[in-house]
């Protein structure tokens, strides 16, 4: 009965057009959509090296060449491109040069202790990543000196450690945070079509319910149990769904070259555990109650939007912000949470907070999925 | 004594402060066409829903097969079909796939299934749509689709409410024949209408309901017997005077006189020329008619006797 049921659901799943259409399409078109619009900007700052004018406030020959060699080592992830083009220059030179942007966008000073400094003209993604070499080549070597200090006999470790490290941890760090600020538009676009897949299983309960629609009575009049109906059709809308996000999410990575980092299998999984949490959303709101299935619509459509919004769709600094003065709303809102778990598998790896992320998903699911099969659990009506 | 399919006693269902079913009973013999016939609102898809275990109701009993009836009664519910009022298909399977589908939630074996699939579609005469989504059919084949979805599985108790709603003459006759033959082929059926011609053709045993109460019932013919109406004489007339109706209201036999546009209606109740007398009145009194005529009485009439409101003034 099983498998019976579940082959007739996924048969009404797939020719679901205007589902399949609003699911598949609203991302793609708006993916595009924001290609478009970001194209010219993604181009400048991820191919071409940042302009930097280095200015030596020393003579000392080792920080000289430590700092030229660490400088000149860096490069974008895939290591073919230099992240910064950088012209050696006397500090009143690069400071003629940077009040026009357009020749350089910042000037590195290089003390006599090694320490590195920055001095910007405006800011912006440039000198965002700019500053973080500075940080992070600092953070290095206060961590050698320290070592050198406490514990000399690691020292030769420590470096090698760094050294192997160099380019990685630069290119993560640096580039990481602010390779791509769009990005955020992307995950939140993903949160978004994952959301939306509610509105597919939000026809679980309506099919089931004797009191929301004609073939609900239907199925409460046959011999099947409404576990079973409510199975299926979950089975059937989260196959669908997840067909349409990873569709989608293929469509950006390998058609649009969104880079959303490396490990792609694993996207593709963080793409199904979300289309879960939509899926579980949709079943949670589908059973609640008898009233008009358009309003059932609206109500998803409204927590799908707002939650985006505020994760970041419509306007990227969103989310930092709300992070900043109100992290427990991005710690609930299922956007958010969603857009995180890409945002952080991209950022930081499979590590803890994408697990929390991992977590969340799966326990959010778990909720709507219980108050879903709670709330629909009657086979009596007062009223059909 | 015949085998009881259907058992309703002192069934109540209020919907907030409605009353829909007032102490209903009913029951249902096995091999039966069994109508229920009310107006309107009168309770029919109430009671069928209750039947079902669909609804909660505020008192009463309602067996079926012999056991009380209850939501979980999987086995019961096998064994019954339901054409419900209201259409119930999905828009996204074509015809074919429509019945699959609910036929499918009765009968697992695949061979059987497809027999009865295509036996429906044969039933009711779809065999030129099977390809066809709902959307493309027009109300009637609609309709017959509702129906070959409800019976695919050859259920032994056929619930169909008002199947034949919006269905052209046609049609109707061929879905009336067509419950007639599962009648033959031995499943129990309840049929529920506010067409009383379609009650008086198909079915063996009637139920008359008004606002949630069985207010007759019995055979077409013994319905009929039941009430004082014998006979209808009907003139169609252009002119006539108020001294002439009240006259004619005054004949042997003739209890009830109404004159309404350019149509007289004489109820009689006995006697066996009442038309004759109706003929000499006017020849004595020199009036021209158009036309006399004499009826018997319907279900409409029995309806009409004991409730004092018509089942057709009801259906506008
Ligand atoms: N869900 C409901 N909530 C409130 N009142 C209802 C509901 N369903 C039916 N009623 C009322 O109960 C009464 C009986 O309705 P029911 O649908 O059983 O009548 P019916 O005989 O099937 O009529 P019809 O010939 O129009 O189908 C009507 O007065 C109706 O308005
Ligand atoms: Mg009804």
């Amino acid at each position: 009965m099983f498998m019976n049921l579940l082959g007739k659901q996924l048969k009404l799943g797939f020719r679901d057009k205007s589902n399949i259409f609003w699911t598949l399409m609203f991302p793609v078109l708006l993916g595009t959509l924001f290609y478009i619009a970001f194209g010219s900007i993604y181009d400048t700052f991820l191919q071409e090296p940042v302009k930097t004018a280095v200015v030596f406030e020393t003579d000392n020959p080792e920080v000289i060449s430590n700092t030229k060699s660490f400088l000149e080592g860096l490069s974008l992830n895939d290591g073919s491109t230099k992240l910064l083009d950088i012209s050696y220059l006397e500090y009143s030179e690069a400071e003629a040069l940077l009040k026009d942007d357009e020749k350089v966008n910042g000037i590195i000073k290089v003390a006599d202790t090694g320490r590195l400094s920055l001095d910007i003209y405006s800011n912006g993604v440039r000198s965002t990543i700019q500053q973080n070499v500075v940080t992070s080549y600092n953070q290095s070597l206060e961590l050698i000196e320290r070592t050198a200090k406490d514990h000399p006999e690691n020292l030769a470790d420590v470096i090698a450690g760094l050294q192997k490290d160099t380019s990685h941890i630069a290119a993560k760090s640096l580039v990481g945070d602010n390779k791509d600020p769009f990005l955020t538009y992307f995950y939140s676009l993903l949160s978004m079509t994952a959301l939306f897949a509610s509105l597919s299983s939000l026809k679980i309960g309506n099919r089931s319910q004797a009191n929301m629609s004609a073939v609900g009575a239907r199925a409460n009049v046959s011999p099947v149990r409404r576990m079973m109906f409510q199975a299926t059709g979950f089975v059937s809308s989260y196959i669908v769904q997840t067909v349409v996000l990873e569709i989608a999410l293929l469509y950006m990575m390998f058609v649009l070259k969104i880079n959303f980092g490396g490990d792609k299998p694993l996207i593709l999984a963080t793409a199904a555990l979300a289309s879960l949490v939509g899926v579980s959303l949709g079943f949670f709101i589908g059973n609640i109650g008898s009233f008009r299935i358009e309003k059932k619509e609206g109500i998803l459509v409204a927590v799908t939007l707002v939650g985006c919004s505020l994760s970041g769709l419509m306007y990227g600094d969103m989310k930092a912000i709300i992070t900043e003065h109100c992290p427990i709303v991005n710690k609930l809102n299922p956007a958010a949470v969603i857009s995180d778990a890409f945002y952080c598998l991209n950022m930081f790896g499979p590590g803890e907070r994408y697990l929390q992320t991992v977590i969340f998903m799966l326990g959010i699911s778990s909720v709507f999925i219980i108050l879903g099969l709670v709330l629909g659990r009657k086979v009596s009506y007062d009223s059909v | 004594m015949a085998e009881k399919i259907v058992e309703v006693k002192n069934l109540v269902k209020r919907y907030k402060e409605l009353i829909a079913l007032d102490n209903f009973n009913m029951e249902i013999e096995k091999g039966e066409v069994f109508g229920l016939l009310g107006p309107n609102g009168s309770g029919k898809t109430t009671t069928i829903n209750c039947i079902l275990s669909l609804l909660n109701y505020n008192n009463g009993e309602i067996k079926v097969f012999g056991e009380k009836m209850k939501n979980d009664r999987y086995d019961i519910k096998k064994k019954i079909g339901i054409v419900m009022q209201n259409v119930a298909v999905f828009d996204e399977l074509n015809v074919y796939e429509n019945i699959d589908y609910f036929c499918g939630l009765y009968i697992q074996d695949k061979q059987t299934r497809k027999q009865y699939v295509e036996d429906a579609i044969k039933f009711v005469g779809l065999e030129n749509f099977t390809k066809f989504k709902p959307k493309k059919l027009s109300g009637g084949l609609l309709r017959r689709l509702n129906i070959a979805c409800g019976i695919a599985h050859k259920p032994e108790l056929i619930i169909m409410d008002e199947p034949t709603v919006a269905v052209d003459p046609q049609s109707r006759n061929k879905i009336l024949e067509g419950i007639t033959e599962l009648n033959k082929n031995g499943a129990t059926i309840i049929y529920t209408s506010h067409y009383m011609e379609e009650v008086e053709q198909i079915c063996t045993h009637i139920l008359i309901m008004d606002k949630g109460k069985n207010v007759a019932e019995g055979t077409s013919d013994e319905l009929k017997r039941s009430i004082k109406n014998t006979e209808n004489v009907i003139v169609d007339i252009k002119k006539l005077d108020d001294r002439h109706v009240e006259a004619i209201g005054k004949l042997n036999h003739v209890y009830d006189v109404k004159y309404m546009s350019d149509r007289l209606m004489i109820k009689c109740a006995g006697g066996r020329h009442n038309i004759s007398h109706v003929i000499d009145y006017f020849a004595q009194n020199s009036i021209d008619y158009d036309r006399i005529y004499s009826e018997l009485p319907t279900l409409n009439d029995v309806f009409l006797e004991i409730t004092g409101t018509s089942l057709r003034d009801q259906e506008a």
